[in-house]
């Protein structure tokens, strides 16, 4: 969950319900998508025109992709496996 | 001759022998309300591979199931943008209400649900022909929308009221309303379909989904401010 003004993303666990990790990304993260294998987590930052990619093991920021303005929401595509190929 | 044809039978028998390794891409479509586009980032690389222009101050995004569209609310213009994701290009554009905000797809892929803040409805779109085929009127502030696993409900913040609307989603009826926090926000429902996250000012409530009911609050920290919420999606583990 993103925490705008905050610079914080907080990782809840939803079995007890608490605050698990809170981690550091940039400016106003507002958007976060999850990918469909559980291993990345993408957070829009609208105030550093970037995306931050986390970890969802360790819960750190592998890499931020800079964009060309600030960015709002995040969706990302499901795993697609076009038939044919065996 | 020889090696050209080794090289052929290579090339030839390669994806038998990596058939899914080429496919594992996926791609993160981000709004830029700003600059009034999408930008599609290969998971994989991390890189902006491709810049779509769409409507007036885009701010919402879903994608269907089988990931061939993106839906994406131009809240500036009143309009959604169907992108093909395929060619990242816009394949029609639907109007809807005014300050269409949130969008979420439902897990057959059949309808998508979208905000209209400024309006206070929400639309419904066939995806197969991209025309509304519902519009509901709720009042308040609808902001972003969420839709069960069975596709049987739908979940909707009323930023202005702090509130969840409950909307069975094969009458388009309000079934329920549930008191969550100032300024809710952003919804997500748990894989299980048990449990929806619902943001607020400083908190996360969550419902039981069961019994329309708030079984927890989860306290976050931030700065108060204008625009408050937390925003929240759930790990599919």
């Amino acid at each position: 969950m993103t925490n705008l003004h905050s610079k914080s993303v907080s990782v809840i666990d939803t079995a007890s319900n608490t605050v698990a990790a809170e981690v550091t990304v940039e400016s106003d993260p507002l958007g976060v998508a999850i990918t469909p294998d559980g291993t990345r987590a993408y957070v829009t930052n609208k105030s550093a025109d970037a995306v931050s990619v986390i970890d969802t093991s360790t819960n750190t920021v592998l890499t931020t992709v800079p964009l060309g303005g600030p960015p709002w929401g995040v969706a990302i595509t499901p795993p697609v496996r076009q038939h044919g190929a065996l | 001759m020889r090696l050209k044809l080794t090289r052929l039978l290579f090339a030839a028998l390669l994806p038998l022998v990596f058939p899914f390794a080429l496919l594992a891409q996926n791609f993160a479509y981000v709004t830029n309300p700003g600059s009034n586009s999408i930008s599609v980032i290969n998971t994989s690389t991390n890189t902006v591979v491709a810049t779509v222009p769409v409507g007036s101050a885009p701010t919402g995004v879903a994608i269907t199931p089988d990931g061939t569209r993106a839906y994406v609310t131009n809240s500036g213009s009143g309009t959604v943008s169907v992108i093909n994701t395929s060619g990242n290009t816009v394949v029609a554009t639907v109007t809807v209400g005014s300050g269409p905000f949130g969008a979420a797809i439902t897990p057959d892929g059949t309808r998508a649900y979208v905000t209209n803040y400024g309006s206070g409805t929400i639309s419904v779109i066939n995806t197969s022909t991209n025309t509304v085929v519902a519009a509901v009127g709720l009042g308040g502030t609808p902001y972003n929308v969420a839709i069960a696993p069975d596709g049987t409900r739908a979940y909707v913040t009323n930023f202005s009221s702090g509130t969840v609307w409950v909307i069975d989603a094969s009458s388009n009826t309000v079934v329920g309303v549930v008191a969550v926090g100032k300024y809710a926000e952003a919804v997500a429902i748990a894989p299980d379909g048990t449990r929806a996250y619902v943001t607020s000012l400083k908190q996360v409530s969550v419902i039981a989904n069961s019994t329309g009911t708030v079984d927890a609050t989860v306290p976050v920290g931030m700065n108060p401010s204008a625009w408050p919420s937390p925003r929240t999606e759930l790990a599919r583990t």
